[in-house]
């Protein structure tokens, strides 16, 4: 609904926006947005985006990706997403737990958490997406809830008009499998960094926002600042749509004579 | 230096012009340097000349060439030069030997042919990433050697699924697991006709050496593209790191067919877009993302004609009927095109099948062999999915008797012949030490079956 509501927002039209999920509860998102759609295989929407981003720069390209999807499956692809700075942006459905196999742990399940596969809970500490995104070199680093859907849509709107790899964590309580961090458990907790002067230009300030855990947990734009974007280091094909290229008569003489 | 000296003592052997090993001399090294390499060869030929007159075998002629060239390249640049000729646009790849050369090649071309080439975080990534960048409507390359293949092997189920059409290298190099990484096998044949879980079609092809790379390479971009299934090129290190000369590659012999693809300007939208649209031949008319009027969507889940996720019944036998009549549209296709080679004699004491790289040592033996008096005929396999079983079987009908040639140990080209035609090969002769096997030894191999 946010993402819907965002799109409106930003005056674009179903035909330029692309939307990539993988698998996990979001997953059928392409089924539920008229927009084009690839739906993907568990952990990679990272990759398939950023291919089809490559490929087409006129496209908006979303990834919508669960935790364990991305954070488990997929967690090698994040960091280099993140510091290749491609211009898309990913939003990850954070529930902290594996909903489609019916309640197992997953990465973000806190430390005691019981579920299917840990009866006696979980044992690890938590990654931490955002954290993590900050010291791989990410240019937009944000963290949403469900539970306030126009604070989220206005991140997605900030995301998409971000010029280069935008990431954001969205806390989306599962009702069925988590019985731990629910709705209410993120209400008494959350706060907006908006709201208490946080500096999104502090790379350091934002590292420390993103560590809090606890009695208080920031949402908000952690991070912002723009680099140059992959793209702008392929001079050859800065402004240019590949699929606009011809296939055809692509003259290989000059490379033949350089064979001979 | 010890190696110029030796180039300048076979010169010698060979009688040959020594101003010519001096010119590459110096197109080698800079001018001093070049000067000192000179003099080394001068001190072998000079050795070796009136030490050895006369009794080497075989002497080197120079040929009447009249200005034609013929070029030096391996079987991964025919690859990536066949890539860039049917208009690939962008290659993403992970190094892994003997597979990096690819990369290497194509990324000094990058900026001369307007691809994108990029090195990504692993094998995964890059068999996705192509993945992502056809559904968009591009032409799109990865390559890889067994290791990096394990780790595609969803991916290119998932281009089964949704149709997307990249080409994929596999380079093999003898396995299991790390193997000896630098050697050469034959040993991923089934690894590539099967890979991934489900059913799907899909194109496996073998080319024999760099000049048949070149254009098979071609030939897999047209007939992924046309039938949108993924197409896996079987390479090996030898052909793939080995130098070759062909003829310059004659760039008209082989034309881009897009198939069943509309541009965006050329989308005129009558009726809704379904990008998995049921047809009688299972081809699904294409366009880009972002097309004016046309929502293109995608899924690896099973999905309907729009590429709505289902669980249907009806609709998921459907669907796989649907993907598997492009392999019945495939399979009439490659009528038209050489799925097999046939050399040497009609008739024949006994009949080679083999695929792939060893293709050049059979070849040379078979010439040894038939200076003594041996006729012998070889079919070359280069489509091995989907296999050319009525070609196979037209040249099975007349042997006498039949060997099969392989780079590995179960000799996967016998079981496959076996699975397609119910017949039992004579002979393996089989080599699985990730050495290529050489003509002489080879010959001997053969006399022996016979």
């Amino acid at each position: 609904m946010a993402f819907k509501k965002a799109l409106i927002e930003l005056g674009l039209e179903r035909e330029e926006a692309v939307i990539v999920s993988g698998i996990g509860c979001h997953g059928k998102m392409i089924n539920y947005v008229n927009v084009n759609g690839f739906h993907g295989i568990h952990g990679r929407v990272l990759p398939i985006a950023q291919g089809i981003k490559l490929a087409n720069p006129k496209l908006t390209v979303v990834g919508f990706a669960g935790d364990a999807d991305q954070y488990n499956e997929g967690w090698s692809h994040l960091a280099h997403a993140v510091r290749r700075n491609i211009n898309m942006t990913l939003i990850v459905h954070n529930n902290m737990v594996l909903g489609l196999t019916t309640g197992q742990a997953t990465s973000t399940s806190q430390p005691g958490f019981k579920s299917k596969s840990t009866p006696f809970g979980v044992i690890p500490p938590m990654l931490n997406p955002s954290a993590h995104a900050l010291v791989s070199n990410g240019t937009f680093v944000a963290r949403g809830f469900s539970g306030d859907m126009l604070h989220l849509k206005s991140l997605i709107v900030e995301a998409i008009k971000h010029r280069g790899f935008a990431f954001i964590d969205v806390f989306q309580p599962c009702v069925t499998f988590n019985y731990l961090n629910t709705y209410d458990w993120f209400r008494r907790r959350i706060y907006k960094l908006e709201e208490e002067g946080h500096d999104i230009t502090d790379r350091q300030k934002a590292l420390e926002k993103a560590l809090e855990w606890g009695d208080r947990i920031p949402i908000g734009i952690f991070y912002k600042k723009e680099r140059p974007i992959y793209r702008d280091n392929l001079p050859h094909v800065k402004d240019v749509n590949l699929t606009k290229l011809p296939t055809e008569n692509i003259d290989i003489a000059s490379t033949l004579k350089e064979m001979m | 230096m010890e190696n110029t000296v030796a180039l300048g003592a076979a010169n010698a052997l060979l009688n040959y012009d020594p101003e010519i090993l001096n010119e590459v001399l110096r197109d080698t090294f800079k001018p001093k340097t070049a000067e000192l390499n000179i003099k080394a060869a001068k001190q072998g030929y000079n050795y070796a000349q009136p030490h050895y007159p006369d009794d080497f075998g075989y002497q080197l002629k120079k040929t009447s060439s009249a200005g034609k060239h013929r070029i030096f390249l391996t079987g991964n640049e025919a690859v990536g030069l066949g890539a860039i000729r049917a208009g690939c646009k962008l290659y993403a790849a992970y190094p892994m030997t003997p597979a990096t050369s690819v990369l290497h090649f194509l990324v000094h071309l990058d900026r001369t042919y307007n691809m994108i080439v990029i090195q990504v975080e692993n094998e995964i990534a890059a068999i996705n990433t192509v993945a992502g960048a056809s559904y968009t409507g591009i032409r799109t390359m990865t390559a890889t050697s067994g290791g990096g293949f394990c780790l595609m092997t969803e991916g290119i189920g998932m281009t089964g699924m949704t149709e997307t059409n990249p080409v994929i290298l596999l380079v093999q190099r003898p396995g299991p697991s790390t193997g000896l990484p630098t050697y050469t096998a034959q040993g991923d044949l089934r690894f590539a006709i099967h890979a991934s879980q489900g059913e799907f079609p899909r194109i496996v092809i073998a080319p024999g050496d760099v000049e048949e790379t070149f254009y098979k390479t071609m030939e897999a971009f047209n007939l992924a593209e046309k039938f949108q299934i993924p197409a896996i090129i079987i390479s090996d290190k030898y052909l793939a790191e080995s130098h070759g000369t062909a003829e310059p590659f004659d760039q008209t012999r082989t034309n881009i067919d897009r198939g069943h693809l509309t541009t965006e300007d050329k989308y005129t939208g009558e009726e809704e877009y379904k990008r998995h649209k049921i047809t009688n031949t299972g081809i699904s008319p294409r366009t880009m993302p972002g097309t004016k009027g046309a929502i293109v969507r995608t899924n690896a889940d099973e999905h309907d004609e729009r590429g709505y996720t289902t669980e249907d019944p009806t609709l998921a036998t459907k669907m796989t009927d649907k993907r598997f009549r492009k392999l019945e549209a495939l399979t009439k296709e490659l009528k038209n095109l050489e799925t097999t080679k046939l050399y040497g004699p009609e008739e024949a004491e006994a009949t080679i099948l083999a695929w792939g790289s060893t293709k050049g040592a059979i070849r040379e033996a078979m010439k040894f062999l038939s200076k003594e008096g041996t006729k012998i005929n070889y079919l070359q396999i280069l489509y091995l999915t989907p296999f050319p079983a009525a070609k196979v079987q037209k040249t099975l009908k007349s042997a006498k008797k039949t060997i099969v040639v392989e780079n590995n140990k179960t000799s996967q080209l016998t079981s496959l012949i076996r699975e397609h035609l119910l017949t039992t090969i004579d002979h393996k002769i089989l080599k699985y030490d990730g050495r290529p096997f050489n003509p002489d030894a080879l010959s001997q191999k053969i006399k022996e079956v016979l």
